[in-house]
C-alpha cells in the first residue's frame, strides 16, 4: 500500500558487476582459489558513478528527473517538485528503472508503487510528461538537455509521492458487478460454451489491467469523479454486456441509466489516446450508449 | 485474541490511509514483544493515535495536479474548445437577441437591419474582415465537430486514428469556410 522497498534481487542487479567485489573473501577463495591482500583491499572501494562509467568505456550521460513529492507524515508541507540526476548509462531503459535507481541510490524515501515491471500488473501507473501511462512500459529518452517531470495521477488523493489513493476507483468496478450473472444457470455436467464469434467479441475487453490510466486523463472523470464512473469501469460493464454467457445485460444498463454513471462521458477520447495496453475505452462506451438508446 | 484484533485494527487504520511504514512496524514490533494485556491497554492508546495521525493526513492530503500538467492533445483541446464556441455562440445570440429588445429604452438606439448594416458598412476593410471571422470561426468549427460528434454517436471513426483524422478534417473544414464566410 505505502513504501515499497525494492527488492534485494533488484539492488544486485542494479549493482551489477560490482556484487562481485563485495562477495566475502571465503567464498571467492573456494571458487576461484587464491585471493590476493590486494583484491581483499579493493572489495572496500565504493566506485563513483564517473569511475563505473569509465569502467564500463561510456561517457555519463546525466538525465535530470523532476518528480512530484508529498510527505504524509508533515501533512502542512505543500507538495513539491525534486530534482533527481540519473545516469542513463548506468540504468535500465525504462521510467520504472529510473525510480527503483533513484530509491536504491539516491533517495529511498522516493514511494511509488510497482511489482511486475513488464505492464500487465498496472501498480506503476503515473503521469509522465504529461501524459498517463505505465512506468515499466515507458521508454526513457536518452537526451541530457530535456528534463522528465513526473506525477502521480492526475486528480486524485495522493496517499504519498506518486502513490494515489484508488479506494474509490476499485468501489466503482465493484459497483458494475464484475461476474458473469445467469437467470438460467448454464449446465452443470458440461462447460458453458462460446462460440469462436461471440469469443472475439470481448478482445480488446479483456486486456484490461485496471491501471486507471484513462480514467484518470478523463476531463469529466476530474470534474464527476463522484459519479461518472470513468472508461476503465465503463470498459469493464461492457465487457460483461457483450459477453454471450451472461444474462443480465438489460439489468446492467439499467443501472447505467441517469444523468452521471454514463452520460458524463463526452467522448472526449483522452483514454484512448492514454491507455498503455492500447485498448479503447472510448468506443466500449459508446457501444453502451448505443445499446442504452435502443432499451 | 484481543492483540491480533489490536494487529488487525492496526493494519485496518495503515490500509485506510496513511501512517507511515515505519510507524507500522514500530507497533507491530510491540504487539509482538509485549504480552496481551498490556499490549491490550498501551495499543488502544498507540490506535487513537494512529488513527490521529491517519486522520490528519487524510484531511491534508492533496489532490494531484491535473488541468495544468497534463500533456496539450489534440482530443481533450478540441474537446474544450468545442464547450467554449457552443457557450460563446449561445451566449451571442441570447445576448443579440436581448440587446435587440432592450436598446432602443436603454442605450436611445434602434437595432434594427438597416442601422446596423450602415453602421457596419463605414467600418475599414480589415475590421469588417476579422469582424466577421471572430463570428463564422466559432460557428464552422462547432458545426463540424457538431457532425464529427454525430458520426461517433453511430461508434464509427471512433479509433485513434479515426479521432485524429476527423479532427483534422475539422480544423481544416471549419477554417476554409468561415474564411469564405467572412470575406463575402
Amino acid at each position: 500500500m505505502s513504501s515499497l522497498t525494492a527488492s534485494a534481487t533488484g539492488r544486485a542487479l542494479l549493482k551489477g558487476s560490482r556484487s562481485v567485489l563485495t562477495t566475502p573473501v571465503w567464498h571467492r577463495t573456494s571458487l576461484r582459489g587464491m585471493v590476493t591482500a590486494t583484491q581483499g583491499a579493493k572489495a572496500q572501494h565504493v566506485e563513483t558513478p564517473a569511475e563505473h562509467a569509465t569502467a564500463m568505456g561510456k561517457a555519463l550521460l546525466n538525465k535530470t528527473v523532476s518528480i512530484y513529492r508529498w510527505d504524509p507524515e508533515n501533512p502542512t508541507e505543500k507538495p513539491r517538485m525534486q530534482e533527481y540526476v540519473v545516469d542513463l548509462n548506468n540504468c535500465g531503459p525504462m521510467m520504472l528503472d529510473a525510480l527503483i535507481k533513484i530509491k536504491n541510490e539516491i533517495d529511498p524515501t522516493l514511494t511509488f508503487r510497482r511489482s511486475c515491471r513488464e505492464g500487465i500488473c498496472g501498480s506503476c501507473a503515473m503521469n509522465i510528461n504529461g501524459a498517463n501511462t505505465l512506468a515499466c512500459l515507458c521508454k526513457i529518452e536518452r537526451t541530457e538537455s530535456k528534463q522528465d517531470k513526473i506525477y502521480p495521477l492526475p486528480h486524485m488523493y495522493v496517499i504519498k509521492d506518486l502513490v494515489p489513493d484508488m479506494t474509490y476507483f476499485y468501489k466503482q468496478y465493484k459497483s458494475i458487478q464484475p461476474y458473469l450473472q445467469y437467470k438460467t444457470p448454464p449446465p452443470a455436467d458440461s462447460e458453458n460454451l462460446q462460440s469462436i464469434a461471440e469469443r472475439k467479441k470481448l478482445d480488446g475487453l479483456y486486456e484490461c489491467i485496471l491501471c486507471a490510466c484513462c480514467s484518470t486523463s478523463c476531463p469529466s472523470y476530474w470534474w464527476n469523479q463522484d459519479e461518472y464512473l470513468g472508461p476503465a469501469v465503463l470498459l469493464q460493464s461492457y465487457r460483461w454486456m457483450a459477453d454471450s454467457r451472461d444474462q443480465f445485460g438489460p439489468e446492467r444498463r439499467a443501472k447505467l441509466q441517469n444523468p452521471f454513471s454514463v452520460y458524463r462521458c463526452h467522448t472526449i477520447m483522452n483514454c484512448t489516446r492514454t491507455c498503455p495496453k492500447g485498448l479503447n475505452p472510448g468506443l466500449a462506451i459508446a457501444e453502451i450508449k448505443k445499446l442504452m438508446a435502443a432499451e | 485474541m484481543k492483540s491480533i484484533q489490536a494487529a488487525r485494527q492496526g493494519i485496518l487504520i495503515h490500509n485506510a490511509l496513511t501512517p507511515s511504514q515505519g510507524l507500522y512496524v514500530a507497533r507491530g514490533a510491540r504487539v509482538l514483544s509485549t504480552s496481551r494485556v498490556t499490549t491490550q491497554a498501551s495499543s488502544s492508546n498507540d490506535v487513537q493515535s494512529q488513527e490521529e495521525i491517519a486522520k490528519r493526513a487524510r484531511d491534508m492530503r492533496p489532490v494531484s495536479p491535473h488541468l495544468t500538467i497534463y500533456q496539450p492533445q489534440l482530443t481533450w483541446y478540441m474537446s474544450s474548445v468545442h464547450r467554449i464556441t457552443g457557450a460563446a455562440l449561445a451566449a451571442g445570440l441570447y445576448g443579440g437577441a436581448i440587446a435587440y429588445v432592450l436598446s432602443p429604452y436603454v442605450f436611445g438606439v434602434t437595432m434594427d437591419s438597416a442601422s446596423i448594416v450602415s453602421a457596419f458598412g463605414a467600418l475599414p476593410a480589415a475590421t469588417k474582415f476579422s469582424a466577421k471571422l471572430l463570428l463564422s470561426l466559432p460557428f464552422t468549427f462547432h458545426a463540424f465537430n457538431g457532425m464529427r460528434h454525430l458520426l461517433w454517436d453511430t461508434t464509427r471513426a471512433l479509433s485513434l486514428k479515426g479521432v485524429y483524422s476527423t479532427g483534422y478534417t475539422v480544423l481544416v473544414a471549419s477554417l476554409v469556410t468561415s474564411g469564405f464566410l467572412a470575406s463575402l
